[in-house]
């Protein structure tokens, strides 16, 4: 009975550190991403940020197209910054990618701040709005 | 019995060390940080710095508070790495594999900071960059404390219920107030010089500049090559030769900067631009040969980083040009935005930096 006792109280206080320590590293935003597999190779293999990015646009597209694109990408139709990672969705609702983000500096920086206002629960007026107030001094949005 | 007692006290001494393990270890870390941060004062940030592809730095994204004094404890477990915060005056030249480099950080001002890793530590390295959100000291009022409840920012001006504005005015970049835009297709220069023109020839030749060179905000505006035919076409420098006009563009256009800030130039050109561009500015450095944009870019450009030596795409180029291509990046091509690292000296410097690539000293 003791030794069962203290086998519980080590598990425990074990899990209660262990609850301390990812409580402290602060990047709890709880956001809906698709699967890795869902993209193609090259955005796969692309840097940490640009593939959660493409991961986040598959799966919150309205997130990205709420918000402009500040690149310059107006000038090659995009309409909204989720434009830069997908073309389209097909009729099968799987989407058309696009490699503009792999090649992008603003367009991933933008999908990130989107990705992170969205997992702190803003509403999409105030991120649209945070992203227009950050991004305009870079140039035209395209919306 | 005794048998019975002895592996209970086998049992106890084996939970006594995975309670050690488990418990006391960790404690005795955690406590060691806990009291090294409360004996200087100051919390303590980790930050990870890894290969983009692996992650870039862990966090990208962080939070301080204005007049906090905050320690950044930065790692990396692959490559070398370096790390600016230009807005908060941090630069580590060496974040070396297994060691552990300290910075305090005391942010004065409530904004946003770009920070960047500054060593080249893969094909990917301009992906390694994050963001520091610096937030007032000011309490927020008790009823909107917790978490998901946000200040809605405050309203300006006209259509402010839930239109978006426009950013401040004060901030709409220079190419865009002027109308250039960065993206269009640009014949090359006609007229290009057959030598390489001298700053100091051209100041040698004691020639009258016309206001829309001697004034810094028209010439920035102005295409080089425009610039030798307005002095071409000056009847006051009929007796120069071709070469003397482009050596007096090079000497207007260079004559005001300061060597501290050429200086400062090649040193930033060296950290951030010569990997793809090159040392030599050819546009042929090894990180610029496969970028991931480069079917994005102009079709009658050369495919590859921007050749600084070519006379015909730089003399066609105004200065405002370039300062736009650099604070925000290429469109797709793979050039990352500078707007968010270099103060608005620097991006004029490195202008300035560009432009002797074509022009000796």
């Amino acid at each position: 009975m003791p030794q069962r006792f203290t086998l519980v109280l080590t598990l425990l206080l074990g899990g209660l550190l262990l609850a301390a320590c990812s409580a402290d590293t602060g990047t709890s935003s709880q956001v809906k991403l698709a699967p890795v597999s869902a993209l193609p190779q090259p955005m796969q293999d692309a840097p940490a940020a640009v593939r959660t990015a493409y991961q986040f646009a598959v799966a919150n597209p309205d997130a990205l197209q709420n918000v402009p694109c500040y690149c310059g990408c107006g000038a090659i139709g995009h309409k909204s910054n989720l434009a830069c990672y997908i073309k389209e969705f097909g009729a099968d609702g799987k989407p058309v990618f696009d490699d503009h983000a792999m090649g992008c500096s603003l367009c991933v920086d933008i999908a990130t701040d989107v990705m992170q206002l969205t997992g702190e629960g803003k509403s999409p007026a105030d991120i649209r709005q945070q992203i227009v107030d950050t991004y305009s001094k870079f140039g035209p949005g395209n919306q | 019995m005794a048998r019975d007692r002895s592996r209970g006290k086998g049992e106890f001494s084996a939970l006594g060390i995975v309670l050690l393990v488990l418990v006391a270890f960790p404690i005795g870390i955690f406590g060691y940080q806990a009291w090294r941060a409360a004996s200087a004062g100051v919390k303590i940030v980790e930050i990870v710095a890894r290969a983009p592809e692996q992650g870039g730095f862990s966090p990208d994204r962080l939070t301080l508070r204005a007049g906090e004094t905050v320690r950044l404890r930065i790692s990396s477990p692959d490559v070398v790495h370096g790390l600016t915060i230009p807005g908060l005056g941090v630069n580590v030249d060496e974040i070396y594999p297994g060691k552990v480099v300290e910075v305090d950080v005391t942010p004065d001002e409530p904004g946003r900071y770009a920070f960047a890793c500054t060593r080249w530590c893969g094909l990917d390295h301009w992906r390694m960059r994050g963001v520091i959100e610096v937030t007032d000291l000011t309490p927020r009022p008790p009823s909107l404390r917790g978490k998901g409840v946000s200040i809605p920012p405050p309203l300006v001006g006209e259509g402010a219920g839930g239109e978006v504005l426009p950013g401040a005015a004060g901030e709409i970049p220079l190419y865009q107030q002027l109308g250039i835009d960065l993206d269009a297709m640009r014949h090359a220069a006609q007229v290009t010089p057959g030598a390489r023109p001298s700053i100091a020839a051209g100041a040698a030749l004691n020639a009258k500049l016309p206001q829309a060179l001697t004034d810094s905000a028209q010439r920035r505006t102005l295409a080089l090559a425009d610039a030798f035919q307005t002095l071409r076409d000056d009847p006051t420098n009929a007796a120069l030769s071709d070469a003397d006009v482009w050596s007096l563009v090079a000497w207007a256009w260079l004559k005001d900067v300061p060597p501290t800030a050429l200086a400062r130039a090649e040193t930033l050109y060296a950290r951030d631009c010569a990997a793809c561009h090159g040392p030599d500015g050819k546009g042929k450095g090894p990180a610029g040969l496969d970028l991931p944009g480069l079917t994005k870019m102009d079709p009658t450009l050369p495919k590859g980083p921007r050749d600084f030596t070519d006379a015909g795409g730089m003399l066609a180029a105004s200065d405002v040009l370039l300062q736009g291509k650099l604070l925000r990046g290429g469109m797709g091509t793979g050039m990352p935005e500078f707007g968010s690292l270099y103060s608005d000296e620097e991006l004029w410097a490195m202008i300035a930096y560009l432009r002797t690539f074509l022009f000796k000293p």
